[in-house]
C-alpha cells in the first residue's frame, strides 16, 4: 500500500481524483486505459477507491464533536442515582433531576462536559472542595451529597431545589429592600461560612442563587468556575483567563489578577445592588465596555428608598480596591442584619422598656489588615476599650483574658453573652492603613442579639487614643450608665501619644500577657522603646513595672529597682492610672509594707482597676470574708481566665473552704488543663483534706516529681524514704524551691527542728508564700511553737 | 510573557503570530491557550444565554472563538489564512492533548473515540482513537502537505469547504478533491492495521 513513493504519489492522486470524477461503472475502463501495465499504480488507486466507498461521510463532523457528550437519558444509572429528567444544559454541563435509590429522595445531578473536564490536580482540587462543601451544613448553601465520575466526566450530586433562581425571582415582581435583605442575608451568611472554610465561589450571580417555592435562597455551584481556570496553580488565575459572569465580576477578576474571598464580596455586592436597584450595577452594550465599567467606573448610587446603612454596605462591597472592601463576608453579614433591624432599633431605643445594661464584654476587635503582624493593634484597641469602660463604676466590664478567648469564635452573641453572664457585648474591627486608622464598633444586646448602636470611625493614627476614649464614652451614653464627674473627666482628658510610641506599647502588652520569661523580656524591651519615643508615657512605665516584677517573682525572689522606679514614674506622670497603683501595690507587698500595699491597692480599686493583691492582703491579715468578696468579683469579671479562677481558689483555701476551692480549681483546670498553680493547689487541698493518695496521684507528674508537694504526700502516706529522697534532691538543687513547703514536709515527717530550719530560711529569703504563714492551714500543728510565733512576728502584720 | 488580558487581545494575537513565525515556541503555546480560553469563555457565555439548550454546538463555539479573536484584529490582522491555519492546528493540539490526558488518566472509557462512517455495513459503527487519526494525519502531511492542511482546517478547524478554499486560495473543487483523497487515505490507513506498526 505504501508502494507509491513521493514522486508516485502525485500520479496516484491524479488518477484517483480523475477516477472519482467518473461514475463507478466507467472507472474500471478508465483505470485500464490510464494505468496500462502499471499494476502497482492500479492496485494503489483501487485500494483508495475502495477506502473512499467505505469511508462514506467519515470525518465530516468536526473533531470537537468527538468530545460532545451523549446526554444522559431518563433511566440511566450512575451509582445509586437514576436520571429522571434533564433540567438544563449549557457550557458548564447538564443538570438532571435524579432519584437517589439508596435514600429514596430527589437530588440534582450535575455532569460536567467532557470538553471542559479538567484532569489531574485541578480535578483533585474540585473533588477536595466538594468534600469540604459536603462537610459544611448551612441552610443557605446548596448541600453537596456526593461526587463521582461517569465515562470520565465528573459529576456532582446536590440537594434538589424545587423552584427557580434569583433571576426568575427578580423578574417575577418588584421587591422591597426589606424582602431583598431578608432573602440575601442568609446567602451572605452561607458565603461567609464557606469563606471561613477556605472556599471561594468565584461566580456569584443571580443564576447561582436558587430560590425554593417557599422563598428560601440557596447558593449553588461553588468553585465550578475555578475548575475551568486555565492553570492548575494554587488558586491564582492565569492572566487573561476569565471565567465568570462579567456583569458580577470583581475588577481584579476582570483584569485577570488572582482573586480571593473579597472578589466574592464584590460579586455579592453586585447581586445585592441589582436586587435593590432593579438593574445591574455595571451595564453597557458590549462585554468589553462592561469590563471597563467594572474596572474603572463606580455604580450609580442607589436610591434613597434604600436605607443609608444598606447603601453604605453595598458601596463598600463594590469598592474597586479589594483592600477598601469588607475584608470578611462575616462583617458584611453583620451590617446587613444591622440594616434590616435599623427601623426597629430606632423605635426600641428611646422606649427604655428593655432592662438596663449593667455589664458588658468587649470582644476581641478584628484585625482587618491583611498583615497578621498587626494583630497587636487590634488587641490594643480591645484592651483600651476594656480599660476605658472598666473605669466606669456603674458598669461591670469583663476583663481582658476572658474577652480574648473569643478571638475568632464561631459562637453567637447570645452564647457568648450567656457564657460571660453579661447584658451586652461590644464588637468591631480595626484596620490601619498608613497613617489612618479605621475602627468599627457595635454594641449588641446579648439576650436578643439586637444591635443597639454601631459606628465606623476613620481617623489619623495619632488620634487613636482619643478615639478609643470617645467610643467608650459613647457606649456609656448609649447604655445610660451613670458617670461620676471624675470618670467623665478621665474619659475626656486623654493624653496625646505618638503613634509609634503607642505601637511599641501595644507590642509590649501583647508580649506581657503571654506570661513566659522570653515574652516578658520582649515586653520589657517594647515598653522601654515606647518610653524612649514618648518619655511621659505613664502606661508604658506601669507596664514595664508589672512585667519586670513578674519576671523577678517567677524566680521566687523579689523585684529589683527597675520595676520600682518605673511604677513611681508612672504614678508621677498620671496619678489616675489604676495600673500604676496596682504595680506599686505589688512592689510594696514584696517589701512586706502591708499598709503601703493596701493603700495602693485601694487607690487602684477606686480607679476601677481590679487588683489581685488586694484579695491577698485581705487574706494574710485574716479578713477572709472580704478577701472572698474581692476575689469573687475578679473571678466573675474574668470568668474565662484560668489564672484568675485559680487565684480565687487560693483565697478559698486559706479561708479553709476546701470544697468550694476544689470546685473553683476544677473550673480553672477546665479552662486550662495545664495550669500549674491550679494543679498544685488541688494536690495541696487534698493533703489538707487528709487525702494524700489523691494528692500523690496528682503530683506524680514531671512538673511535680521533684517537688516538696509530692514529698509531703509521701510523708503523709508513710513512704518516708521516698519523701527523703525527694527532699535530698531538692536540697542540692540550684533552681528556686518553695522553701516553706519543704519545711512543712519536715513537720509532717516529725522532724520539727529540721522544719524550722527550712522555715527560717524561707523567712530570711522572703520566699514564696511566707506572708501567708499566719493563715496557712498546714502550720496548725506548730502554731503554738514559740519559734513559729517569732517568725510570724517578723511579718509585722497589722492586727 | 506577553500579558493576555482580554482587553489586550486585539494586539496580542498578531504579536504572538509574528513571534511564532520567528520560531518562538512559547508564543505558539500562548496562542494555543488564548484560542482555547476564548473557546471556553464562549462556552460559559452559552451557559448564561442558553440555559435550556440541550447540547452545545462546538462548531459554532469554535467559530465564535475565532471570529471574536479575528474580529478584534481589524487593523492589525492581515493574514486571515495564517490565523485559521494556526487556530486549526491549535484545535488539533488541544484535542489530541486532551485525548492523551484522558488516556493517561486511565479512566474507564479513556481516550477519545472518533466515529467512522462504514458503508460496507458492519453491524456496529466503527470507531478509531483520535490519537491514531492524528498520527495518520501526520504521515499524510509528510506525503502531501496540502492535503494535510485541508484536513486540519476542515476536520480540526471545523471550517466549511468554501472557507478552506478561501484560506488556501484554491478553488472549492480542488478542496473537495483533496479532501476526498485525504479521507480515503486516512480511512485506509486507520482501518488497515495498527498505525504503530506501519512506521
Amino acid at each position: 500500500m505504501t508502494a507509491a513513493g513521493a514522486g508516485d504519489w502525485d500520479r496516484v492522486k491524479h488518477v484517483f481524483q480523475a477516477a472519482l470524477e467518473r461514475s463507478p461503472l466507467s472507472r474500471s475502463t478508465f483505470l485500464n486505459e490510464t494505468c496500462g501495465q502499471d499494476a502497482a499504480l492500479r492496485a494503489e488507486v483501487e485500494s483508495l477507491l475502495a477506502a473512499h466507498e467505505a469511508a462514506g461521510a467519515s470525518f465530516e463532523r468536526p473533531a470537537v464533536d468527538a468530545l460532545v457528550d451523549r446526554p444522559l437519558q431518563r433511566g440511566d444509572r450512575l451509582g445509586s442515582y437514576e436520571i429522571v429528567e434533564l433540567l438544563g444544559a449549557g457550557g458548564m454541563g447538564e443538570v438532571h433531576r435524579a432519584f437517589d435509590t439508596k435514600l429514596g429522595r430527589d437530588v440534582a445531578l450535575k455532569v460536567l462536559p467532557t470538553l471542559l473536564t479538567p484532569s489531574g490536580e485541578r480535578l483533585a482540587r474540585f473533588q477536595r472542595e466538594a468534600r469540604i462543601l459536603a462537610s459544611l451544613t448551612h441552610p443557605h448553601l446548596l448541600t453537596v451529597h456526593d461526587v463521582g465520575e461517569v465515562e470520565g466526566r465528573p459529576y456532582l450530586v446536590t440537594e434538589f431545589i424545587d423552584g427557580g433562581t434569583l433571576k426568575t425571582w427578580l423578574l417575577a415582581e418588584r421587591r422591597t429592600w426589606r424582602q431583598a435583605v431578608e432573602l440575601l442575608s442568609g446567602v451572605a451568611d452561607g458565603l461567609a461560612t464557606a469563606h471561613a472554610a477556605g472556599i471561594v465561589h468565584r461566580d456569584i450571580k443571580p443564576d447561582n442563587i436558587l430560590i425554593s417555592k417557599h422563598g428560601y435562597a440557596k447558593l449553588a455551584d461553588f468553585g465550578l468556575a475555578k475548575l475551568f481556570d486555565a492553570t492548575g496553580g494554587a488558586g491564582a488565575t492565569e492572566p487573561g483567563m476569565i471565567v465568570g459572569t462579567i456583569a458580577y465580576m470583581s475588577p481584579e477578576h476582570a483584569s485577570g489578577s488572582p482573586v480571593d474571598a473579597r472578589s466574592d464580596i464584590f460579586s455579592f455586592g453586585a447581586v445585592l445592588y441589582e436586587v435593590l436597584a432593579g438593574r445591574q450595577p455595571f451595564t453597557a452594550t458590549s462585554d468589553l465596555e462592561v469590563l471597563q465599567r467594572v474596572r474603572y467606573q463606580g455604580a450609580e448610587p442607589l436610591g434613597h428608598d434604600v436605607p443609608a446603612t444598606l447603601r453604605a454596605a453595598v458601596d463598600r462591597a463594590l469598592e474597586k480596591d479589594p483592600a477598601a472592601r469588607y475584608q470578611s463576608m462575616r462583617d458584611m453579614v453583620v451590617d446587613l442584619r444591622c440594616a434590616a433591624r435599623e427601623e426597629s432599633v430606632v423605635r426600641a431605643a428611646p422606649a427604655g422598656s428593655a432592662a438596663r445594661i449593667r455589664s458588658v464584654a468587649v470582644l476581641p476587635m478584628q484585625n482587618l489588615s491583611r498583615d497578621p503582624g498587626q494583630e497587636f493593634l487590634a488587641d490594643g484597641t480591645t484592651e483600651a476599650l476594656i480599660s476605658s469602660l472598666a473605669q466606669i463604676h456603674d458598669l461591670d466590664v469583663i476583663s481582658r483574658t476572658s474577652s480574648m478567648r473569643y478571638k475568632g469564635t464561631a459562637k453567637t452573641m447570645r452564647e457568648i453573652g450567656r457564657e460571660l453572664g453579661v447584658d451586652a457585648l461590644v464588637e468591631g474591627s480595626v484596620q490601619r492603613v498608613g497613617r489612618r486608622v479605621r475602627i468599627t464598633a457595635k454594641l449588641i444586646r446579648a439576650s436578643t442579639d439586637k444591635h443597639l448602636w454601631a459606628r465606623e470611625y476613620d481617623r489619623d493614627a495619632a488620634d487613636v487614643l482619643k478615639l478609643e476614649a470617645e467610643i467608650a464614652r459613647t457606649i456609656a451614653q448609649e447604655i445610660e450608665a451613670h458617670l461620676t464627674p471624675e470618670e467623665t473627666r478621665r474619659l475626656v482628658s486623654v493624653r496625646s501619644i505618638s503613634p509609634d510610641a503607642r505601637e511599641a506599647f501595644q507590642l509590649g502588652r501583647y508580649h506581657q500577657f503571654k506570661d513566659n520569661d522570653a515574652d516578658l523580656r520582649r515586653a520589657i524591651e517594647h515598653f522601654e522603646r515606647a518610653i524612649r519615643l514618648q518619655p511621659d508615657y505613664a502606661a508604658a512605665y506601669a507596664g514595664l513595672s508589672l512585667a519586670a516584677r513578674l519576671l523577678q517573682t517567677r524566680g521566687f525572689t523579689q523585684a529589683e529597682g527597675g520595676a520600682r522606679a518605673a511604677a513611681l514614674r508612672a504614678i508621677e506622670l498620671d496619678p489616675n492610672l489604676g495600673e500604676a497603683h496596682a504595680a506599686m501595690s505589688g512592689l510594696k507587698f514584696d517589701d512586706w509594707d502591708w499598709v503601703g500595699a493596701e493603700t495602693a491597692a485601694r487607690r487602684a480599686l477606686e480607679l476601677n482597676y481590679i487588683d489581685h493583691y488586694y484579695a491577698s492582703l485581705l487574706t494574710i491579715t485574716g479578713r477572709h470574708g472580704e478577701a472572698i468578696a474581692a476575689a469573687g468579683r475578679a473571678a466573675r469579671l474574668d470568668p474565662l481566665s484560668s489564672a484568675i479562677q485559680s487565684s480565687y481558689a487560693i483565697v478559698l483555701y486559706f479561708a479553709r473552704n476546701y470544697e468550694a476551692a476544689l470546685a473553683q480549681l476544677q473550673r480553672s483546670l477546665d479552662l486550662e488543663p495545664r495550669n500549674y498553680a491550679a494543679t498544685l493547689m488541688m494536690g495541696v487541698i487534698y493533703e489538707a483534706l487528709g487525702r494524700p493518695r489523691e494528692a500523690r496521684a496528682i503530683f506524680d507528674h514531671p512538673d511535680f516529681r521533684e517537688s516538696p508537694y509530692i514529698a509531703r504526700a509521701y510523708a503523709m502516706l508513710g513512704q518516708r524514704s521516698e519523701a527523703y529522697r525527694v527532699l535530698n534532691a531538692l536540697a542540692e538543687r540550684q533552681a528556686p524551691v518553695d522553701l516553706q513547703e519543704v519545711a512543712i514536709t519536715h513537720f509532717v515527717l516529725g522532724d520539727t527542728d529540721g522544719g524550722f530550719e527550712w522555715l527560717t530560711r524561707a523567712f530570711d529569703q522572703r520566699n514564696g508564700y511566707v506572708p501567708w504563714a499566719k493563715v496557712q492551714p498546714a502550720f496548725d500543728d506548730i502554731r503554738s511553737d514559740p519559734r513559729f510565733k517569732a517568725l510570724v512576728a517578723r511579718l509585722k502584720l497589722p492586727d | 510573557m506577553t500579558s493576555l488580558t482580554t482587553n489586550g487581545q486585539a494586539g496580542t494575537v498578531s504579536v504572538l503570530l509574528r513571534a511564532w513565525g520567528r520560531g518562538d515556541l512559547r508564543a505558539r503555546d500562548d496562542l494555543a491557550s488564548l484560542v482555547y480560553r476564548e473557546m471556553r469563555r464562549r462556552a460559559g457565555a452559552h451557559l448564561q444565554h442558553e440555559r435550556n439548550d440541550h447540547t452545545l454546538q462546538p462548531t459554532a463555539l469554535v467559530h465564535e472563538a475565532y471570529m471574536r479573536l479575528v474580529g478584534q484584529e481589524r487593523v492589525a490582522w492581515r493574514n486571515r489564512a495564517h490565523f485559521f491555519a494556526i487556530a486549526s492546528q491549535m484545535m488539533r493540539r488541544i484535542l489530541v492533548d486532551h485525548a492523551r490526558e484522558r488516556r493517561a488518566a486511565k479512566r474507564p472509557g479513556a481516550g477519545v473515540k472518533v466515529m467512522l462512517d462504514d458503508r460496507i455495513g458492519a453491524a456496529a459503527p466503527r470507531e478509531c482513537e483520535l490519537i491514531d487519526l492524528d498520527q495518520a494525519l501526520t504521515e499524510l502531511t509528510h506525503i502531501d502537505p496540502r492535503q494535510g492542511q485541508v484536513v486540519e482546517l476542515r476536520y480540526f478547524g471545523g471550517l466549511s469547504e468554501q472557507e478552506v478554499a478561501e484560506v488556501l486560495s484554491i478553488s472549492r473543487a480542488t478542496v473537495t478533491r483533496e479532501w476526498q483523497t485525504a479521507r480515503a487515505w486516512l480511512y485506509r490507513r486507520i482501518t488497515a492495521r495498527p498505525v504503530q506498526t506501519a512506521l
